[in-house]
């Protein structure tokens, strides 16, 4: 008799797990990233759980396989989609366990592999006064291509576009002797593909040494 | 809510030919479309054949034919109520006018196979342009936003398409313009909110701010190759939702009213160059019905230059978008925020004006529309792609800017044309996206439909779910949950079919 009250009792208070009673499962759900996110990289995930009693721990897969598990708020963890293939899909999805090792499935969600890596160096147009020039700067890393393309709309031609790292832009800057990883002379159209042989800054010297203002659209990424 | 007006310079009628053209023009000349040619026989016209498109001389076709047999091409051209254009007798082909394939003179063309013997090829005549570059004499020098998006990559690829119905809510579009014109139909202009009538025009072209509507429509949609103003991003079917007054201002809940009727009345993509501080039900909830119809909800992040996108831009199921310079930076006034998804150019930006006009406007009402045009050449290309994909297209495929990855300032980048192409067509591929957690059932197989779904499905005994087995050779899926035995493992898994 005692003991059919203590468990009403256990019941009522929610404490049904002390007798074993508790056979609700939690509730997941996969919040960050959001579902059809484009990821890349290291992408951290977060969850959040609940349960009538108390949620024990989360376990994250990615595409049905554990990558990790939290017992703390904010649930989290982080999955590494660096080697997947860009424009894929890939699955999200979470388990929350309670005390009574009840499991709470989530929903999946789906996210896919953003393109690889393509940072911008300079998108846009530059104004390149007559007997002047324009230099974009920019960091690379060893590994990366350095590719774009570069369009007169205005002016005339130009007189040269250079690639230069930093130690030869400062020797052109004081009219010293320079050696440039890339040059092209007189165009008025041009598109260009060189690997980055090793890390640091770099400058893009768009030259114009005719006597009118030269227009120019410019796109050039790293890759 | 207010429109996003910085600075608006009209711009002079053109006084010298394109700059620049003559030059390209040496550069060498390539067919700009795919082909789409039908080997003979064929026992029905393709609607390749009728269906019109930027690229494709209406009514013009290419035949080629087996060595000596050009005469009997030429008599059934007759039959058909076509005429001879040209023969190159050394290529093997004629270029022939022909009516439509379903309405000759005669009812359909005589596709029997004694009658068409002659005919090795039969393709709709495709025009040549330089590569990219269009002629409308503005392009070069003013379009630097539209090259720096990749944009005459992706014409060469696709140059859009009347199926695709884009909604303009702002404050009305001259769809009368020339550049404009040839994207509306007559009898399905939009609306009128303001006005309350099907003449969603602004009134009083002398106010100021009017120019905005037709200016956001027109780098979208302003007519590309036809040797006149500026090229837009695609061919649409432009709808015109007037929902501000000409001084471009107005109330949520008629923007609301506006959204509503652009998704319930066929738009795929709705661009929404406006901006509120605040959120707003209605707003909330038409923006929600829209995206529950696979709708592309494209807004603009607003012109404050603060850490703080407006509304609806913030709202989940719009796409945020800031405004990168020609400078190559985030605009000075282009708000951002955690919300920001992509920038795209919205500095000195040529559009169109009322009255045959064109001009110059600053804002990240320039950048939003860029961005819907981009969505409106995905979805000409691949009418089967949802919103989700065409997002995840253009967000994956951006150039990063500013700090590596998504960040506050430019979201996931500077949105790229070409690439965002070349993505969805890969997203579209069938692909077993994951078993879902190991768990005492079978698992869970998660398809994204695309267009080998069908001959994937061949070989597997799909179910539905009340048991019943589902022919997926003729029919194909829709979204929903199946239950799936493939032909390599006996078990049966839980198929979602997502959409």
């Amino acid at each position: 008799m005692v003991a059919v009250a203590l468990a009403a009792m256990a019941a009522f208070a929610g404490c049904d797990w002390l007798l074993g009673f508790d056979t609700t499962p939690p509730t997941c759900q996969v919040v960050s990233p959001p579902d059809s996110a484009a990821v890349s990289g290291s992408v951290p995930i977060a969850a959040t759980a609940s349960d009538s009693v108390g949620v024990e721990w989360v376990e994250f897969y990615a595409d049905g396989a554990l990558v990790g598990v939290d017992s703390a708020t904010p649930y989290s963890s982080s999955w590494d989609a660096s080697a997947l293939a860009e424009g894929t899909w890939h699955a999200l999805s979470c388990i929350a366990y309670d005390l009574a090792q009840n499991r709470g499935y989530s929903d999946t969600i789906a996210v896919v592999i953003a393109a690889a890596g393509q940072r911008s160096v300079y998108h846009g147009e530059l104004s390149i006064a007559a007997g002047g020039r324009e230099a974009v700067q920019f960091d690379a890393q060893d590994g990366d291509t350095l590719a774009g393309d570069a369009q007169v709309v205005a002016g005339g031609s130009l007189s040269s576009l250079l690639w230069l790292n930093n130690a030869n832009y400062q020797k052109y800057l004081a009219n010293q002797a320079y050696t440039a990883l890339f040059r092209q002379d007189g165009f008025q159209q041009l598109s260009m593909r060189r690997p980055v042989a090793s890390g640091g800054s770099y400058f893009l010297v768009f030259v114009n040494s005719g006597g009118s203002v030269v227009k120019c659209w410019a796109r050039f990424v790293l890759e | 809510m207010n429109i996003l007006l910085l600075f608006l310079a009209l711009f002079p009628r053109p006084q010298v030919g394109p700059i620049g053209q003559s030059e390209v023009a040496a550069a060498q000349r390539m067919l700009s479309a795919e082909r789409s040619g039908t080997r003979f026989p064929v026992s029905a016209c393709p609607s390749a054949w009728d269906s019109p498109d930027e690229v494709r001389v209406p009514g013009r076709f290419v035949i080629g034919f087996n060595s000596g047999t050009a005469d009997a091409v030429a008599s059934w051209v007759g039959e058909q109520g076509g005429g001879i254009v040209r023969v190159d007798e050394a290529s093997g082909f004629v270029v022939a006018d022909l009516p439509p394939c379903s309405e000759s003179p005669t009812g359909r063309w005589d596709l029997s196979a004694s009658r068409t013997a002659a005919i090795r090829y039969l393709e709709p005549s495709i025009r040549a342009t330089v590569a990219g570059i269009p002629n409308d004499p503005y392009f070069i020098p003013y379009q630097w936003d539209k090259w720096v998006m990749y944009a005459d990559q992706a014409w060469d690829v696709v140059g859009g398409s009347m199926d695709v119905k884009v909604a303009v809510v702002d404050c009305g579009v001259d769809w009368q313009h020339p550049d404009l014109a040839a994207n509306f139909k007559t009898g399905e202009l939009g609306y009128d909110f303001i006005g309350n009538d099907n003449d969603p025009r602004p009134d009083d072209p002398g106010i100021p701010e009017s120019f905005h509507g037709t200016h956001v429509a027109g780098i979208i949609a302003a007519t590309r190759n036809n040797g006149q103003g500026v090229a837009g991003w695609s061919l649409v079917q432009l709808l015109s939702l007037r929902v501000l007054n000409d001084s471009g201002s107005g109330t949520t809940d008629v923007v609301a009213s506006g959204i509503r009727w652009a998704a319930d009345h066929g738009a795929r993509v709705i661009n929404m160059s406006l901006t509120s501080s605040s959120s707003s039900t209605p707003m909330e909830e038409a923006c929600a019905h829209a995206e529950s119809l696979g709708v592309v909800v494209v807004a603009a992040s607003g012109n404050e230059g603060q850490q703080a996108i407006g509304y609806p831009a913030a709202l989940s199921q719009c796409i945020a978008v800031g405004a990168s310079s020609a400078d190559s930076r985030l605009a000075s006034f282009s708000n951002y925020g955690p919300e920001q998804e992509v920038v795209a150019p919205g500095t000195t930006i040529l559009s169109c004006v009322p009255g045959g006009a064109y001009g110059q406007a600053d804002g990240t009402s320039m950048a939003a529309p860029q961005v819907a045009g981009v969505a409106a050449l995905l979805l000409a290309r691949n009418w089967g792609l949802n919103a989700s994909e065409v997002r995840a297209a253009i967000d994956a495929s951006a150039v990063d800017m500013g700090a590596a990855g998504r960040d506050v300032q430019y979201g996931y980048g500077l949105v790229n044309a070409k690439r965002a192409l070349e993505l969805a067509a890969a997203l579209r591929a069938p692909q077993v996206v994951a078993a879902e957690p190991p768990s005492s059932d079978a698992g869970t197989l998660i398809l994204r439909r695309g267009r080998g779904l069908r001959s994937w499905l061949d070989r597997a005994d799909v179910y539905d779910g009340s048991g019943r087995r589902v022919q997926t050779g003729r029919s194909s899926l829709g979204p929903g949950t199946y239950f799936v035995r493939t032909s390599s493992e006996s078990r049966v898994s839980r198929l979602l079919v997502l959409d």
